[in-house]
């Protein structure tokens, strides 16, 4: 089971870093990244300024289990890296990072979408959207 | 004892992300209604996972004291 939460927001630099270590990966011709990012929506008359994220652990590595070995058949990829915040992520910082890498590119366009929509809709991760008048409101995907 | 597991607004409306409760006998339906009396959290519950299982909340299915039942709202990741 590979570790995918992160407390709090994933940094550029750790971006960074997982290109990096698949430098010595020569097979790959193609990588493509999704990241999320949290928006400061408008809500009436106030702002988001973060999302608060929780999950239920157990299932969630599960779901990215099962998400990552899935992918990875269907599009015959050479690796996968996903990667979600737990904890406040604030607006303007990245909270879903995913890193998807094959021989050619057609594969990692299509996988990257696969992944990004089964995470949003399969694994239980919940978000408290904190507004700038410290209320708040539960997030929910569309 | 059963271990009940509350997740987002679900454990706001509780109060709490967790609790023991004994379930001698009833059936999933039954624990879920007896909850919602108490908590009013119906309308935000979208799924139930037993023993780490997803399974419909409609499911006939007999609740044991050694099983973990959680509750979960609207999922929110990315």
């Amino acid at each position: 089971m590979k570790k995918v939460f992160i407390k709090g927001p994933i940094p550029p630099q750790f971006i960074a870093d997982s290109l990096a270590n698949l430098q010595t990966e020569q097979t790959i011709g193609a990588h493509n990244i999704f990241l999320g990012q949290v928006r400061a929506d408008q809500v009436n008359q106030n702002k988001v300024v973060g999302i608060d994220y929780t999950c239920y652990e157990e299932i969630a590595n599960i779901k990215f289990d099962t998400i990552r070995e899935e992918a990875s058949e269907k599009y015959k990829l050479t690796s996968i890296h996903i990667y979600h915040s737990l904890g406040v992520v604030n607006a303007g910082e990245i909270c879903l990072f995913i890193l998807v890498s094959s021989k050619r590119r057609k594969q990692v366009y299509e996988a990257t979408e696969y992944i990004v929509n089964r995470v949003k809709e399969e694994v239980p991760i919940f978000g408290k959207e904190l507004l700038d008048n410290e209320a708040h409101q539960w997030k929910v995907n569309r | 004892m059963a271990l009940i597991r509350y997740f987002g607004q679900i454990a706001e409306a509780t109060g709490c992300v967790e609790e023991k409760i004994s379930v001698g006998g009833i059936n999933l339906q039954q624990l879920l209604t007896t909850l919602d009396k108490r908590y009013n959290f119906d309308q935000y519950l979208t799924q139930v996972a037993v023993n780490h299982v997803i399974v419909g909340r409609e499911k006939d299915l007999a609740i044991k004291d050694s099983d973990e039942i959680a509750l979960l709202p609207a999922y929110a990741g990315g």
